[in-house]
């Protein structure tokens, strides 16, 4: 059996920005896309109480082309002519436009999932590398819906983690010979990173399962409606109360808004972890604190300095420097037993006195 | 898109998306068609509202209003006279200036029903709501839709359900209301029905 392709419908909404929907009746074609919040804020401005004319806005406002022409713009003049078509098309046109609504928002669900994905990884730099030509990733588009939004949200983001991941490692090769608690830092930030690709892996499996789509609902026992529910029904075709079409508009709105929150606070996690990152390796790179040149007088002043400090000097890299600059800088130059001779044509071995024999004898008895 | 381009575009849309249909009542061809979103929207302004108390009888004025309501709109020509794209109709009565006095197509059309007994509000309502149902059909068979949604389908499968749940709803009011006078007029020897017969002449 083929596994069904649980990103297709985020993948389509990252590429195309919506979800398309055709119709074909006749010689006619109609080409919609999802609705967008944008377009339920504007039906419900067109026509606050109306439900009729707020269905027809939004097949007006979601209508991209009739027969491969562009139909977007006066949104008035659809407005008057889907007013005119049989209830029974105008029934099935939105219903559907309804349906993809809902599709749109349950792809939302797999959403973190697809960020994860190696394909998602490869579409993002299919997107920078058209940006760094000049071209536009994404065609017929005057801005990005939420979901691209979120989804370059995040990608942007883990550029930065993987850059930082990069930095840090750089950073590991040169400080490392130099600080033991470089270690414990590359401990702490492998145990993160491996948490992290263990959560990872785990949204992934559930999402390829199909288990990440809370919102199936599981199929309610059918009952025989009585005259009451009828009743109730007809008052609330009458009045115009919520029915499924406005549930799923309410729960697409609420569905979004919290993705984009949830984004929105997962970006700032990894910001700060990021920030957090930055902080450690600036205290351990190499390149953060780069060498000067100094003067003989210069070191005599700092250590000097350094031993008038009353607190205790630990870390490993000033004891070492303190070496180094005991052993190279500040002992006598040793000139060493070969000299040239005084019409500097001829090397000189130097001949050790019988006073300095004498003085290196050790008594014995 | 210019206007025109748009109307001559959506054109063919309209043509399909209606469907006509001619029945006989008293020797006058009506025509009927299928009534759009914003005719629907008319009709439910229109309806009263059901009181919880009387409810036989305003369950059954509720019916009729829907029957007339939705007729007045789906009646689109009536013998020669075609209302198709009329939305005025002149009366008899002039205004002081001899002005005739205009009223719209619905009112007038709801006008010539008044007088129309009740089996025959009744025979040209089903013939409407049979209308509709072969538009329903017709339209499943030639619409393409992708990409299809099996649940979008059921929905409107519903929805469509509903409706003739509804007017299922309203025959029965409709045949209550026929049996309580069948039963008065059985209890009374048929003295009620032709009080009632009176009061009506």
């Amino acid at each position: 059996m083929q596994t069904p392709d649980v990103y297709e419908g985020i993948r389509i909404q990252i590429e195309k920005g919506h979800l398309p929907l055709s119709f074909i009746l006749g010689d006619v074609h109609l080409k919609f896309r999802n609705p967008s919040i944008e377009d339920f804020d504007l039906v419900a401005e067109i026509s606050p109480t109306q439900g009729w004319k707020q269905d027809v806005a939004l097949l007006s406002s979601c209508l991209l082309t009739i027969n491969g022409r562009d139909a977007t713009g006066d949104i008035n003049a659809l407005i008057d002519a889907f007013s005119c078509v049989s209830k029974s098309l105008k029934r099935v046109l939105f219903s559907n436009l309804i349906r993809l609504t809902d599709k749109a928002r349950k792809s939302y669900v797999y959403l973190e999932a697809y960020c994860y994905e190696e394909e998602s990884r490869a579409l993002w730099r299919s997107w920078k590398a058209n940006r760094f030509m000049g071209f536009n990733p994404v065609l017929h588009q005057t801005h990005l819906s939420p979901l691209q939004v979120s989804w370059v949200t995040w990608n942007t983001a883990e550029d930065e983690r993987l850059q930082s991941r990069d930095e840090w490692d750089r950073t590991l090769f040169s400080a490392s010979a130099f600080n033991g608690s470089v270690q414990k830092i590359r401990n702490k930030w492998d145990s993160s990173d491996k948490e992290e690709e263990e959560n990872r892996e785990n949204v992934k499996k559930a999402a390829r399962e199909g288990n990440l789509d809370k919102a199936k609902e599981g199929v309610k026992g059918q009952r025989q409606k009585t005259v009451k529910d009828l009743q109730d029904e007809m008052r609330r075709w009458v009045s115009g109360e919520e029915d499924l079409h406005d549930q799923i508009v309410r729960e697409y709105k609420e569905t979004i808004r919290l993705k984009v929150k949830e984004q929105a606070e997962r970006a700032v996690k990894m910001r700060e972890e990021k920030i957090r990152r930055e902080q450690d390796v600036r205290e351990h790179s190499i390149v953060a604190r780069p060498v000067h040149a100094v003067s003989a007088d210069d070191l005599r002043a700092i250590l000097a300095g350094k031993e008038d400090n009353t607190s205790i000097a630990t870390d490993e890299l000033s004891e070492y420097r303190r070496d180094v600059v005991e052993r190279f800088v500040l002992t006598d130059e040793d000139k060493g037993n070969i000299s040239l001779s005084r019409d500097g044509k001829s090397l000189v071995q130097k001949s050790e006195s019988i006073m300095d024999k004498v003085s290196q004898r050790k008594p014995t008895i | 898109m210019k206007l025109s381009d748009l109307k001559s575009a959506f054109q063919p849309l309209l043509d399909v998306s209606h469907k006509e249909k001619i029945v006989e009542v008293a020797g006058v061809s009506l025509t009927l068609r299928t009534i759009s979103p914003k005719e629907e929207a008319d009709i439910q302004n229109s309806l009263p509202v059901i009181s919880e108390g009387e409810e036989g009888a305003s369950a059954m004025e509720f019916v009729d209003v829907f029957r007339k309501e939705t007729l007045s709109r789906s009646i689109i020509q009536v013998g020669e006279l075609n209302l198709r794209q009329i939305e005025y109709v002149e009366t008899e009565d002039k205004t002081s200036s001899g002005v005739s006095v205009k009223v719209r197509k619905e009112e007038a059309v709801h006008q010539m029903m008044e007088g129309w007994s009740r089996p025959i509000l009744t025979s040209v309502f089903n013939s409407f709501t049979d209308l509709v149902e072969e538009l329903e059909q017709e339209l499943n068979s030639i619409l393409l839709i992708s990409p299809s949604d099996s649940e979008a389908e059921v929905e409107v499968l519903k929805e469509r359900i509903n409706d003739i749940e509804r007017q299922d709803a309203m025959k029965k009011v409709s045949d209550h209301s026929k049996d309580i006078l069948k039963e008065v007029s059985d209890i009374k020897g048929g003295l009620f029905d032709e009080a009632l017969r009176d009061a009506d002449s």
